[in-house]
């Protein structure tokens, strides 16, 4: 379970994401899901590879994950698009990757920090055109966002 | 400890850095590239042609067995319905940038951009062009040279790339629906236009709106329509609906009614102010029936409603129920019996015999409806999927007897 603050171009957001998984060797690979709230809102789902260095108390870590990007449809900034725009959200793609340290607290139990850098896609598609055109009028057709971000997120594992 | 020293300094360089992340996006668009044409060329081929398909269908006109239905900036389609279960698309009549039509007796009035054109249709099959009204219609000038007519437009894609500016900019897609169909008072030889129309007839008279103003034309020779004046109306109009002696207008802002007791000189005489919507009207004698609804051009409302205004006193409309619906556009009424285009839960009956308590009758389904004419037990009905004819002799057991597919 992680959760943590996104830091774009837009006003700082946050997530929280769950993962299941199994270690192997210094690797784990899990899957996981969450909420990502940086606008559009949306719904990862995603894989992920961490590659531990040390098995000490405090062990570093890299981590990789990529996957669907499910935009939320139901959120409050995508509900305005909609109503101004007409058309619908597609999904995007997700991704992130970054670094961190874990802090072993019991056998089973550690601590995450985290910080690193994550991407998202989503994309709007519009409503066809069917009045009438002006000449040389441009008319929107697709949009597609590209978000950058930076995060710093803090977890628990057990 | 040097682990923890590291990760903190990640997490600084990592929040000093945040403003070297920009979002971006893409956009992709379509423009529209004119392709003209002499006036001379495009009036010589203005005359009935071989049936086409139905692609992007606009205003509905109904008159004996025939069924105008404008094809978006391309024409007219003339639609034979003498049999309804099997309507048959007979001809097309070709006029660029037509948006609007009327029919009175022989004739089609019909707008062609900026001009008012008039058509002989005694032989639908051999339509002739027999009038022309340049400049009728000035806020739909559109060409750089008065002798050119746009008669095509090529679609062009491209995309930008450039910085997300979604949080302050809105675009949005002009989406021109579909007219509607009402039983109105007008003269006998006239037809039957729609809730949503732009044009209408009433005591020899063509009545038009655009965004701003009531245009009067004198039709009494209907072969030559000659331009009375022009009225202003609100701001934001939509449609024009005909009952007795009253025009009914539509606006975004509320509904407007005119009196037209003087033909040539129509006033206003009441107005009703409801929430920025898409609202076309239809009325009858005590009642006026507004359909409000979100969308791509309707602005920031979430109502999806039917208003009941009592419109006994014009000057004093005064709403007396609202009734929720999915995305209702298009309205009819014939005798007690209400349609309603409900959008994608599709075209609705519903007893209006009290108006302050319409109850529904049935429910057809499995169409995304616009428009609706309601005339001698068949309701015409423009839809996503097609054309349709319901059978309401008996509405409580309305079906559709045919149909005409459009192809998108």
């Amino acid at each position: 379970m992680e959760g943590g603050i996104l830091k774009g171009d837009r006003p700082a957001s946050s997530f929280v994401f769950t993962t299941q998984g199994i270690a192997y060797n210094q690797y784990t690979f899990g899957v996981g899901t969450g909420f990502d709230f940086y606008p559009f809102r949306s719904l990862p789902l995603f894989v992920d590879v961490k590659r531990k260095f040390s098995d000490k108390k405090i062990q570093p870590f890299i981590q990789a994950a990529a996957g669907i990007n499910f935009t939320n449809t139901r959120s409050s900034d995508a509900k305005e698009w909609y109503q101004y725009a007409g058309g619908h959200f597609n999904n995007g793609f997700f991704a992130k990757g970054g670094c961190g340290l874990l802090l072993r607290a019991q056998k089973q139990l550690k601590f995450a920090l985290s910080a690193g850098y994550s991407y998202k896609t989503t994309s709007f598609t519009y409503a066809p055109f069917t009045g009438t055109p002006w000449a040389w009028q441009m008319q929107p057709l697709k949009d597609i966002y590209h978000y950058n971000r930076w995060y710093i997120g803090v977890g628990i594992l057990w | 400890m040097k682990y923890c020293l590291t990760l903190v300094l990640l997490s600084l360089v990592s929040i000093c850095l945040y403003s070297c992340l920009k979002d971006s996006t893409t956009k992709r668009y379509v423009y529209f590239k004119p392709v003209y044409k002499t006036k001379e060329e495009v009036r010589a081929n203005m005359k009935s042609g071989a049936a086409q398909d139905i692609k992007s269908p606009g205003k509905l006109f109904v008159r004996d067995n025939y069924i105008f239905l404008n094809e978006v900036d391309k024409g007219v389609h003339i639609i034979d319905y003498s049999n309804p279960s099997s309507p048959k698309n007979i001809a097309f009549i070709a006029i660029p940038g037509n948006e609007d039509i009327a029919v009175q007796g022989n004739y089609l009035f019909a707008d062609q951009y900026s001009d008012l054109v008039t058509f002989d249709i005694s032989n639908p099959l051999d339509a002739k062009l027999v009038d022309t009204d340049a400049g009728a219609f000035p806020e739909r000038y559109y060409s750089p040279d008065a002798n050119q007519i746009i008669v095509d437009w090529i679609k062009v894609d491209t995309t930008v790339n450039g910085t997300d500016n979604s949080w302050w900019q809105r675009e949005y897609i002009a989406v021109d629906f579909m007219s509607a169909a009402p039983k109105a008072a007008t003269p006998a030889q006239a037809g039957i236009g729609g809730s949503m129309a732009r044009f209408t007839l009433m005591n020899n008279r063509l009545y038009t709106v655009d965004n701003h103003s009531l245009k009067v034309f004198n039709i009494e020779n209907n072969a030559n329509p000659s331009f009375v004046q022009s009225v202003s109306a609100g701001f934001d109009i939509e449609t024009i609906y005909p009952f007795e002696n009253q025009l009914f207008i539509g606006s975004q802002e509320g509904m407007y009614i005119f009196n037209v007791d003087d033909p040539d000189a129509p006033y206003s005489v009441g107005t009703f102010s409801h929430a920025q919507a898409c609202d076309p009207v239809i009325a009858d004698d005590s009642f006026a029936y507004v359909t409000l609804r979100s969308g791509n051009t309707c602005n920031n409302i979430t109502e999806n409603e039917l208003h009941v205004l009592d419109v006994t006193h014009p000057e004093n409309a005064t709403l007396l129920k609202s009734y929720p619906f999915t995305n209702p556009h298009g309205l009819a009424k014939d005798g007690s019996t209400l349609f309603i285009c409900d959008g994608k839960d599709g075209l609705k009956l519903l007893n209006a015999a009290d108006p302050l308590n319409i109850t529904s009758i049935i429910t057809i389904g499995g169409l995304e409806t616009y428009d609706v004419i309601a005339l001698n037990n068949t309701a015409i009905v423009s839809a996503k999927e097609g054309l349709y004819l319901v059978n309401y002799t008996n509405p409580a057991s309305a079906q559709i007897v045919g149909k005409l597919t459009i192809n998108h």
